[in-house]
């Protein structure tokens, strides 16, 4: 079985947040960089121990600049096969989808893994992309996979409760918690990471749909209001229009 | 050019976010100045009441084929019950069937999207919608600069407002199927 993964690099969870180039960019100085949790945790994690019951490989893609080797390196310590790196700047989610199908078109995978989001911009649009471009199956928000042959029968998290359904040839599939559980590289993948194969290539140039405008910051949050026992009709408002949960 | 809503309604039944995001697909079209269109795919109990939401027309797919969601079904009939409606503006419920749809329409209409919106869109200048990013620690404002645009809706940002109309009853019913057998078949929820 041979799976592809893709892998993004997100700041770290704790990162104080901030903004420059008039609020248009990021701020990464001094910022600790990680994979994704959800690519990382249950996505690879999941297809390593697939190949390791069946055999087969698992090649880890990811689309960025070169900085982004180190989480690359750290999916290979893992248990990765092989890796890619798409050589341009992740503009947008088509930009991303694009470019994985593209290379995906130029070998023959069992399916493709990747988290159900990016922990920065939470987008869970890239992987119906690169399903649609594919023109495969998508299966989101997965938390169970067996493989029975042919079939893949997979369980996947909706709202109230889960759907499980059987999914016959390739697919997509967004890694959800409860897949897999964390792996922690050790000294021998380590040392091995070093010398297996991770290619660069040229990107698929693509015209960005999504423009960033501004990134703010949201306002700070607002002391209790309390509301007089007896004025349970402000309460009711309140809970009505501004809290939007009645 | 107008704005159609996908309302979910799973085992015929519609539920809140279903309203709300069709009280934000009325008040982005009249943003626009065009009409909203409703779309429902399979049972749904009572799909007129998206009238009382505000909408102009209600479609209702419930061929036999249709029951049980699969995104690669079920985008193919939006993205062509689109094309046949002139609408150019596609909004989905930020849930995980949403999700999955928004990317899918996203690359069948050439579109730019944006999943978890949570505002209504500044035509003033562009195309511009916020949404929640670095796990709700910043907004971004986003321009989608496409001519299709496809939209997946926070829940809680848009309530479901009422409008004036009454129920609506001219509902356009049965008139699409699927053509595409399910890869994905679901055993159970």
């Amino acid at each position: 079985m041979n799976l592809l993964v893709c892998i993004s690099k997100t700041p770290d969870t704790t990162s104080k947040i901030s903004f420059k180039s008039n609020d248009t960019e990021y701020n990464s100085d001094g910022i600790t960089f990680i994979m994704n949790p959800y690519d990382e945790w249950y996505a690879l994690v999941r297809a390593i121990e697939l190949v390791e019951q069946s055999g087969g490989s698992v090649t880890v893609i990811n689309v960025g600049p070169a900085t982004n080797d180190i989480i690359i390196r750290k999916a290979l310590a893992i248990g990765a096969n092989d890796a890619v790196r798409v050589d341009t700047d992740a503009a947008d989610s088509y930009t991303v989808a694009a470019n994985i199908a593209a290379f995906a078109k130029t070998k023959t995978f069992d399916s493709i893994f990747l988290g159900k989001e990016t922990i920065d911009y939470n987008g869970s649009e890239v992987g119906a992309m690169v399903a649609e471009i594919l023109d495969l199956p998508y299966v989101s928000y997965v938390s169970k996979l067996d493989v029975n042959g042919n079939t893949f029968q997979v369980t996947r998290d909706i709202e109230g409760g889960v759907e499980v359904c059987d999914v016959h040839g390739a697919m997509v599939l967004s890694a959800a918690k409860g897949l897999a559980e964390q792996r922690i590289p050790n000294m021998k993948g380590i040392m091995m990471a070093k010398s297996k194969p991770l290619d660069v290539i040229s990107p698929m140039h693509v015209a960005t749909r999504v423009e960033t405008k501004k990134f703010v910051l949201p306002a700070g949050k607002s002391g209790v209001k309390l509301i007089d026992q007896e004025n349970m009709d402000e309460l009711v408002r309140l809970l009505h229009e501004e809290a939007k949960v009645i | 050019m107008s704005v159609l809503v996908y309302i979910e309604s799973p085992k015929g039944h519609i539920k809140k976010t279903g309203y709300e995001v069709a009280s934000y697909a009325v008040q982005v079209a009249k943003t626009l100045g065009t009409d909203a269109i409703a779309l429902f795919i399979g049972a749904a109990n009572d799909a007129g009441s998206a009238g009382k939401y505000g909408v102009n027309k209600v479609l209702h797919a419930n061929a036999s084929e249709n029951q049980e969601f699969d995104a690669q079904v079920y985008s193919k009939m939006i993205a062509d019950i689109a094309k046949e409606n002139g609408a150019n503006i596609i909004i989905l419920a930020n849930t995980a069937n949403g999700k999955a749809l928004t990317g899918r329409l996203a690359i069948k209409m050439e579109a730019g999207s944006v999943s978890g919106t949570n505002s209504l869109p500044d035509v003033s200048n562009g195309f511009v919608i916020t949404k929640s990013v670095y796990s709700g620690k910043a907004i971004v404002q986003y321009n989608i600069t496409t001519q299709n645009k496809v939209l997946s809706v926070m829940g809680k940002y848009s309530s479901a407002t009422n409008s004036s109309r009454k129920h609506y009853s001219s509902i356009i019913d049965n008139q699409y199927s699927s053509d595409k057998s399910e890869s994905c078949r679901t055993k159970n929820i």
